[in-house]
């Protein structure tokens, strides 16, 4: 038992690790001026896209734990969602501190009319929202029903964030469709389980 | 030209005692490319290529004008890793990373369409004649990118005289290279390639347009558009098309490749204009690559002292 508790453990470090090191790169490559061309862009970029790329593996924890019958594959579930959460706020950050360089006025006319940037902050203010909520404390506070309800928006999340991204895309749809079809995964999965469908397997 | 103004671009104006007559200057182009077709006619092969990597050697010397920009050149390094050549990817670095592999010598331009010297021409028969300068231009991405380049070329209009255009000439069209087996973009189709692109003949000869075969003191890099591309600073980038393989005079105006790809989102002129907003983004501020924040977009990207006068029915007629 308490062998199987530090494997658990280690594993949950581990990915925490994995969420954490495109950080010690980019922190790397900016020491090393190793941004590129366009370091805002870069970091732009990177940013959004770990961000959404942590939400989904975050998504598929669950369907991927009951798929395979071992319910501690879920156990760094938190930790990576508390992640993604501020990967995208690090994102936020980096557009308007450093695309926008805090130009609140023309931050805020950019909004109007820019129909990405409200998708994306759509995404970000439902991250921020179950990162807060996230914790033992609120889950109580919450009662499960409501807590588990509110956390069901992290599909919400995803294909707001998602469209964020179709909407800023020219010419080359590849990795949006990879996006989508992941998610689409993901969302059948969950309407899947909701529905009691063959496959789910009692959780040890 | 209105004296008098400040403007932020020297455009050098030569006194009219100096003006070549249009009918003297085309008479005299002729004697000289007829001289040279001639030349190229009788000499012998070995002799050709030295011909052909003459007129590399003549970028260096290309003489440094007027035509410059107060603010700083991007640094080389980010100006030719940060491309869009959508032949070779659509990530910025991508072009940097893989349109070397594209052969760019031997070239040939296919001239065609309304015009009196139709033909395919090899790429140093159509720059003999043609001395090269540098201009110093803004660079404006329809992406809100911008950078500062050191070009090196010579007028298109100078060229467009040379191969004489008939009177139903109306608009100049380009195409780009295709080639699948190094351009991946190509292979797997995502636009509808060729790359084409298009002017008014007003705005193909007007001075400021620019046939480059270079950039920073050295011949052009595959990923800007090796060996020849178009240059029109007062137009988002996706109208300077790259590595050009034909053009062609016609009539009717020509369909442009982003123009019928999306055509809410680009327009067929393409013209700088901060007041004209992309649907999908915010066109009035600009972040020049490197730099942190945003500069203000100018109308006609600082160009409308020199360019207004192409579009009589006001900038948000022609975007």
């Amino acid at each position: 038992m308490t062998t199987r508790r530090i494997w658990i453990r280690l594993y949950r470090w581990l990915a925490l690790m994995a969420a954490v090191a495109p950080a010690v790169w980019l922190a790397w490559r900016a020491w090393a001026g190793r941004l590129g061309a366009d370091p805002v862009e870069t970091l732009l970029h990177t940013t959004g896209s770990v961000a959404f790329v942590l939400l989904l593996a975050t998504l598929a924890l669950g369907p991927v734990a009951r798929l395979a019958g071992y319910g501690w594959l879920a156990a760094p579930r938190r930790w990576l969602g508390i992640l993604t959460c501020l990967w995208a706020a690090g994102h936020f950050g980096v557009w308007l501190g450093l695309d926008q360089f805090f130009a609140w006025g023309f931050a805020w006319q950019e909004f109007q009319g820019r129909a990405y940037l409200w998708w994306g902050a759509g995404a970000l203010v439902i991250l921020l929202m179950l990162g807060v909520t996230s914790t033992d404390g609120w889950q109580r506070r919450l009662g499960p029903g409501v807590w588990t309800g509110l956390h069901r928006l992290s599909y919400v999340a995803a294909v707001a964030a998602l469209i964020h991204i179709h909407l800023q895309t020219r010419a080359d749809y590849l990795l949006v469709y990879v996006y989508t079809g992941g998610l689409a995964v993901l969302i059948a999965a969950r309407l899947a389980a909701a529905l009691g469908l063959g496959w789910r397997k009692r959780i040890s | 030209m209105r004296r008098g103004r400040r403007s932020r671009i020297d455009y050098p104006v030569p006194p009219a005692s100096e003006i070549t007559p249009k009918n003297l200057a085309v008479s005299r182009r002729k004697v000289l490319t007829t001289g040279a077709t001639l030349f190229g006619g009788a000499m012998a092969a070995p002799l050709l290529r030295a011909t052909a990597d003459d007129w590399k050697a003549r970028i260096q010397a290309a003489e440094k004008t007027d035509f410059k920009v107060d603010d700083d050149p991007t640094p080389r390094q980010r100006a030719t890793s940060y491309n869009n050549f959508f032949e070779f990817g659509t990530r910025k670095e991508q072009p940097y990373m893989r349109a070397h592999r594209m052969e760019t010598d031997p070239w040939s331009v296919t001239i065609a369409g309304e015009v009196e010297r139709p033909g395919e021409y090899a790429l140093e028969d159509i720059l003999a004649p043609h001395d090269f300068e540098q201009r110093i231009y803004r660079h404006r991405c329809v992406e809100a990118w911008s950078k500062v380049i050191p070009w090196i070329g010579f007028p298109l209009g100078d060229l467009i005289e040379r191969f004489e255009p008939t009177s139903r000439a109306k608009y100049v069209a380009f195409e780009t290279l295709v080639d699948e087996d190094v351009m991946p973009g190509v292979a797997r189709g995502i636009l509808d390639w060729p790359y084409r692109e298009a002017l008014t003949i007003e705005e193909a000869v007007h001075p400021l347009t620019l046939l480059a075969v270079g950039m920073y003191d050295d011949v052009m890099p595959p990923q800007c558009g090796a060996p020849l591309r178009l240059v029109v600073p007062w137009k988002y980038g996706y109208k300077g098309i790259k590595s050009i393989v034909r053009i062609e005079f016609t009539e009717e105006r020509p369909e442009c490749l982003w123009e019928l790809e999306q055509p809410e989102e680009y327009g067929w002129y393409g013209n700088v204009n901060p007041n004209v907003d992309h649907p999908r983004w915010d066109q009035s501020r600009e972040r020049r690559i490197g730099e942190l924040g945003r500069r203000e977009t100018e109308l006609y990207n600082g160009y409308a002292e020199l360019v207004a006068d192409l579009y009589p029915e006001g900038p948000d007629a022609y975007w």
